[in-house]
């Protein structure tokens, strides 16, 4: 019985001390975020970015989360600074052997759009597309080797249609 | 009652994210999947069961396969088989190899013809598989191949934080397109010409040149040097 209580402990700390089964890991405010559109729901959620960078892009700029401070994974969004709005964001994933996996089955009841896109013959890949357009969500993926570099973030579709 | 208790427990507590990690070099990654009902060895019937994501020790010899049941897609030409001068070819330049990237397991050697390009070689990290095109075996430059190829391998096993330092620090930068969506810019030079492919092949290509030309490395991005460097010696480490 004892044994039984020590692995269930292990087992809550482990939930406990990972984003992956919490609701509001980063993936979950990046949504939130983009769904809300404000510079202040990004700044409030994630406090001020490291740099700030200029686009090529009049009035855009480039918020920089690092992941080197306050133990955060990194991100970018691209901010409309005159409208104080939020454009886009991306980040790395790059978390398990099938980063496409875990995503399915986080994912997949949302509407899930995939399209293969041809490429050269080298080097040997099979690239699709995903978008989840309810959450915003759009990535591409390799089946041949389907760790996801980077998910991309833009306002959901439900939302421009009503701001619109 | 308690046992099944335990074993729910453990399963939970090992499939959780920070369980999630690298397979191990000499490991290939075996897919969720239904496992179909058998009749044991002592005559008891096991049902069919849902088999989750889990790493599989591979063997260490019989790399060499003459066809697959890997479906490629993009691959437009055709698998054919091995002859004994090609695999000691293989061999020969499998042995030369650095002590980390000699511990990679590969499950699946192929051969095949041209790919219509002068590519020598392919791999395909997630099933640890290397593919031999006619040009291999043209090139003087084999050994370098083999690293590139399993470079690309070996990227599968960095963490998030260090591909995101590499990529930054090679060059790749990460950009708003036309219609609002987000996309990584090539760096600005590349240490060879296809590094703009993908930070994939960029990194093989600074391993591949790490080796061959550490020199020209160097001189081409001293950053991106010093993170190999340093990457390497950990990598080397027993």
């Amino acid at each position: 019985m004892k044994m039984l209580i020590v692995i269930m402990s292990l087992m809550l700390i482990s939930c406990k001390s990972t984003g992956q089964f919490e609701k509001q890991d980063l993936l979950s405010k990046l949504i939130t975020i983009h769904r809300s559109g404000n510079l202040s729901s990004l700044t409030s959620t994630f406090g001020p970015p490291d740099r700030i960078e200029k686009t090529d892009e009049p009035n855009t700029v480039k918020y920089i989360y690092e992941n080197k401070s306050a133990n955060r994974e990194s991100f970018v969004t691209f901010v409309n600074s005159n409208k104080e709005e939020v454009i886009s964001s991306s980040t790395m994933f790059w978390k398990s052997e099938d980063d496409y996996e875990l995503l399915k089955n986080r994912f997949g009841n949302y509407r899930w759009i995939e399209k293969y896109i041809p490429t050269s013959p080298h080097p040997l890949r099979e690239q699709y597309k995903v978008e989840i357009p309810e959450l915003g969500m759009a990535f591409e993926y390799d089946k041949l080797a389907p760790k996801i570099m980077s998910i991309i973030f833009k306002k959901p579709e439900l939302q421009k249609s009503l701001s619109n | 009652m308690k046992l099944l208790l335990i074993k729910s427990a453990l399963a939970i507590f090992f499939l959780s994210p920070q369980f999630l990690h690298a397979c191990l070099p000499y490991e290939i990654y075996v897919r969720s999947h239904q496992v179909s009902s058998y009749e044991r060895s002592d005559g008891k019937k096991v049902r069919d069961y849902p088999r989750s994501g889990h790493c599989r020790e591979l063997p260490r010899t019989n790399y060499f396969q003459d066809s697959s049941s890997q479906k490629f897609k993009s691959l437009s030409t055709k698998l054919k088989k091995w002859n004994d001068t090609e695999k000691a070819q293989v061999s020969k330049q499998m042995s030369k190899l650095p002590t980390w990237l000699a511990k990679y397991t590969i499950k699946e050697m192929l051969r095949a013809n041209s790919d219509g390009t002068e590519n020598p070689a392919s791999s395909i990290p997630f099933t640890k598989t290397i593919l031999f095109y006619d040009a291999f075996f043209k090139s003087s430059d084999q050994t370098n191949i083999i690293i590139h190829e399993l470079a690309h391998i070996a990227l599968w096993d960095l963490e998030v934080l260090q591909v995101e330092d590499f990529a930054r620090l090679s060059g790749w930068e990460i950009n708003k397109t036309k219609d609002s969506s987000v996309t990584r810019i090539p760096p600005k030079k590349f240490i060879l010409p296809d590094s703009g492919e993908s930070i994939s092949e960029d990194f093989a290509n600074h391993i591949e040149v790490y080796y061959s030309s550490p020199e020209r490395l160097k001189v081409h991005n001293l950053k991106s040097f010093q993170f190999i460097d340093k990457l390497i010696k950990q990598k080397e480490k027993p």
